[in-house]
């Protein structure tokens, strides 16, 4: 899943993790009891509770209202046709408002956690024994917008017709290429994949090449929701006359500036789990120029301002502000992001990862970036995100603990090995202060520590092309990844599978980096393993995969960890039911409610 | 009693009329070339004083600014002797803690302007070293302007025919071109040039801006001076100096020259501050040197509400350094002005 906007997308996990290695004991400890703190430890794993039914019920909550939410450019800019949304702003307006799929996550009040709920069918699904084939049957009586009932026919072709990635070019669907059967048979617009079954108009069973045990999560995204195919038809322009299947529907939508959104009447609150939908109208406004001004709105909380949210993370000048002033009014919750320094394997020996992992100024990095620790900079040595069922503490380095620095240590280590004075080479924009400012932290570090720093020099525009390029002289690169679904299938294969996967590790030609394989690593041992988890036991499979990162961490540590992010949200005094959807970093527009 | 009258109405005799026969042992009047006139109508001009006194207290602030800084045991880098560790001296939400001055604690002695948030520098030594930066760029782009502007101005009023009509192609090719799009244009190509040495891409990049300050911005003079040029050089002593057999070089340097002083002065007291207002806002658009006061100010944008002080030192020294030369440079002008009798 890709962030809130497109020019932070991927290529913002590497300005987060240039950014974001910092932290420092000192900080946490003047943090005191009232600063807002991001806690991970309890995100013990996202459930699921196929048998969870509607209505979804807030104690003390009040329906009516208008609900007004707030951003800057940048915000609601990338596509809004469900079969293209790829962004994770533009997924929880659709999945939370406007459209229903498959599945859904609700926010669940006493664990904080989101948990996969029955959206438009009535459980999670039913998998064959070996997880290529998955069936769905849909609620009774579910109705579009306009009254006319939905089909599994229409969810056929909204899968089907979104598989063509040259019309959607975000490509959502890119987890069924080559997985479903027929996936690739797609020739145009109205054609079903073969893999893909509608026996009546309740059942879908979705058929796969190799065992996708995932599934269940995979149907929560908007492209698995119904589109009748006479209005799906126009590709271009589906995005503007939306049928909604949700509790809203479309009343003005201008892309990347407003949207207006009033009940959709067809809905039947007894069919969602999830949603609350209390509300009556939503309005969004992301015409503002500056995420001061968006601060400064909340703050006052004054006329609409006090029915206003932002999903934008309040800007880190004013936390301090708003935590003096509106400590009752920040919602902060972790987002499913890692960010981690990529050694590059094929050049960077083992013992000087291993100094690297002491030299890091993990904190100092972090505050020359502006980020907060415990907010959205949370020290980790673990590569899956928390939040992701099965998840467990990997430490691959066991001597040095989250986020601790000393360049004594990396000296010692890159004497022993005879490498003091190892060239590291990493990109920063000099266009960008911020950039610039950590890289000079960055760069100190290394020097006290023995290294022979040499930061490579780039634009922010050409940032994201220079650390994908193979070709660019540079061997640390900084990594991020923000995951489609919580589980391990969503990290471990992006993280470490070479390019060309059909091949040995010693064919590998490395002409671009695979996905976030940001350190080149191949192991012909790990692509084994990799394979033969993917086709384990579902219920087997959450330990396998923090197993597997284990023995990748601990025999042969190709990447170093550096921290989690959080988010940091605020809202006015007339807003309650404001949380935070971990599996996204956004607002849970499903349980707000206005309290005036 | 008598004698301080006479005092007084020896004080009221106007200077440049007294003869020497008319007050006999009065010290011996010269007679006073028109720079020397200018300078002493400068000297009892009260903004002009006041102003040169404020610039040059900036301008020798910036010049010893390692000295200034090694002084006060403040820095302006992340390593160094006298940097501090920013995961020891700021607060959780990356402000300084209230021992090292504002936003939270008084001002000390120790960080006369308190410490930048995030990544702890000093706030005088950051300053003073932005304004090296930017006075560095805004005097050398002045005298380069200077230099190409004065040759071509002089060379194309001067010669009659082809090479005036090439010349003044050239300054009209270079008026039409967008000085920012250059700017925007050239700084990614000096980044990837020289991406992996950052030492030199400082350099580099300082160089290219008085390149791009200067290239583009000669032309005014260049017409300014070949107009003047275009009037004198039918008057009767260029004639003359063209009858004595004098070469073409001597006319330019020793006849025509010096009758430009006035106008170069006041050009030069004149761009300088609008080089320093050109090169901040450069470097805000992120085209300009790392360091340098346009970054500085850029940077602090985002604190001025919550650490004001931050960002408003370093936009009033600007605008006090702007606005001394701009005052500056008009004086120069009244004072060089035959027109301006006060």
């Amino acid at each position: 899943m890709r962030l809130k906007k497109p020019l932070i997308g991927l290529a913002a996990g590497s300005l987060l993790a240039l950014a974001a290695c910092g932290g420092g004991t000192s900080t946490s400890e003047e943090g005191g009891g009232d600063d807002p703190k991001v806690d991970v430890s309890e995100l013990a794993g996202a459930g699921k509770d196929p048998e969870a039914v509607g209505p979804l019920e807030i104690e003390g909550a009040k329906a009516g209202g208008t609900v007004h939410v707030i951003g800057v450019s940048g915000d609601m800019s990338t596509s809004f046709d469900p079969r293209n949304v790829y962004y994770s702003d533009m997924i929880s307006i659709q999945t939370s408002l406007l459209v229903r799929s498959l599945t859904q996550f609700k926010f669940d009040e006493e664990t904080k956690n989101m948990v996969l709920v029955p959206d438009l069918a009535t459980d999670l699904g039913t998998p064959n024994e070996d997880f290529t084939e998955w069936t769905f049957t849909l609620k009774p009586g579910l109705k579009y917008e306009d009254g006319s009932e939905i089909t599994t026919k229409d969810i056929a072709y909204t899968v089907s017709s979104s598989l063509d990635c040259d019309v959607f070019t975000d490509c959502p669907s890119n987890y069924l290429l080559g997985v479903l059967t027929g996936s690739e048979d797609i020739k145009k617009d109205g054609d079903i994949a073969s893999g893909i079954e509608t026996p009546d108009d309740e059942t879908i069973i979705f058929k796969f090449d190799v065992p996708f045990p995932d599934m269940d999560y995979y149907s929560f995204f908007p492209l698995f929701s119904p589109i009748p195919p006479e209005v799906g038809k126009d590709t271009a322009n589906y995005a503007n006359k939306l049928v909604a299947s949700g509790p809203y529907k479309i009343a003005e939508f201008t892309p990347a500036k407003s949207l207006k959104l009033v009940r959709n009447e067809e809905w039947d609150p007894e069919s969602d789990p999830g949603r609350a939908a209390l509300p009556d109208e939503w309005d969004f406004d992301t015409t503002y120029s500056d995420p001061k001004k968006v601060d400064a709105v909340l703050l006052a909380s004054k006329g609409d301002g006090a029915t206003t949210l932002a999903y934008d993370d309040i800007d880190s000048s004013d936390i301090p502000t708003f935590n003096a002033e509106a400590s009752d009014r920040i919602a902060t919750g972790s987002t499913p992001l890692t960010v981690w320094l990529a050694p590059d394997y094929q050049t960077v020996p083992l013992e000087v990862r291993q100094a690297l992992t002491w030299a890091y100024p993990y904190d100092a990095a972090a505050k020359a970036a502006g980020r907060i620790r415990d907010i959205n900079y949370i020290p980790t040595t673990t590569l899956i995100a928390p939040g992701v069922p099965g998840r467990e503490e990997v430490n691959g380095f066991p001597e040095h603990q989250a986020a601790e620095t000393d360049p004594a240590k990396a000296k010692a280590i890159l004497e022993d090995a005879g490498e003091l004075g190892f060239e590291l080479s990493w990109l920063y924009s000099t266009d960008d202060p911020v950039s610039v400012k950590t890289m000079e932290v960055i760069k100190a570090a290394y020097a006290e520590a023995g290294f022979t720093p040499k930061p490579f020099a780039t634009t922010t525009t050409d940032f994201a092309t220079k650390r994908s390029d193979p070709a660019t002289p540079t061997n640390i690169r900084a990594g991020g990844w923000f995951s489609d679904w919580p589980s391990g299938y969503s990290w471990i294969p992006p993280v470490f599978t070479p390019a060309e996967t059909d091949k040995s590790c010693d064919e590998q030609k490395w002409e671009s980096l695979p996905v976030v394989n940001y350190a080149r690593f191949c192991e012909d041992d790990v692509n084994e393993e990799i394979e033969r988890v993917k086709s384990l036991p579902l219920d087997e499979q959450a330990a396998a995969w923090t197993a597997l990162e284990t023995m990748i961490q601990e025999t042969y540590y190709p990447i170093i960890p550096v921290s989690n992010a959080g988010t940091i949200q605020g809202h006015g005094t007339g807003l309650d039911g404001v949380n935070i959807d971990i599996t996204g970093g956004m607002p849970t527009f499903k349980t707000v409610w206005v309290n005036e | 009693m008598s004698q301080a009258a006479v005092v007084v109405e020896s004080g009221d005799h106007e200077p440049e009329a007294v003869f020497e026969e008319d007050v006999p042992g009065a010290k011996k009047i010269a007679g006073r070339s028109p720079t020397q006139i200018a300078m002493s109508r400068l000297r009892s001009d009260k903004v002009a004083v006041t102003c040169g006194v404020v610039m040059l207290t900036i301008v020798l602030a910036a010049l010893f600014a390692p000295l200034i800084s090694n002084v006060l045991n403040i820095s302006n880098t992340v390593d160094g002797k006298y940097a501090l560790a920013n995961t020891e001296v700021l607060d959780a939400y990356n402000y300084p803690l209230p021992e090292y001055g504002p936003p939270n604690g008084d001002f000390t002695m120790a960080h006369p302007l308190g410490i930048a948030p995030n990544n702890a520098t000093d706030n005088l030594a950051v300053l003073l070293y932005g304004l090296r930066a930017s006075l560095l760029v805004a005097i050398i782009a002045t005298i380069a302007t200077t230099a190409i502007g004065l040759t071509v101005g002089l060379m194309s009023g001067f010669s009659r025919g082809t090479l005036d009509r090439v010349l003044s192609f050239v300054i009209d090719l270079f008026l039409s071109f967008p000085f920012i799009l250059f700017a925007l244009a050239v700084a990614p190509i000096i980044t990837q040039r020289f991406a992996t040495d950052s030492e030199r891409l400082q350099q580099v990049q300082f160089i290219a801006m008085v390149i791009v300050l200067s290239t583009l911005s000669w032309m005014g003079l260049a017409r300014l001076v070949r107009g003047q040029v275009l009037q004198m050089r039918e008057r009767e002593f260029i004639l003359a100096a063209q009858v004595l057999g004098a070469s073409t070089t001597r006319i330019l340097a020793k006849e025509l020259l010096p009758n430009l002083v006035a106008t170069l002065v006041v050009v030069i007291s004149i761009s300088v501050p609008a080089f320093i207002a050109a090169e901040v806002g450069l470097s805000f658009l992120g085209l300009g040197l790392n360091g340098s006061m346009g970054q500085l100010i850029q940077a602090a944008t985002q604190y001025y509400d919550t650490y004001p002080i931050f960002l408003w030192v370093p936009v009033a020294v600007l605008v006090v350094l702007v606005l001394a030369l701009n005052l500056l440079g008009d004086s120069i002008r009244d004072a060089f002005d035959p027109k301006t009798r006060r």
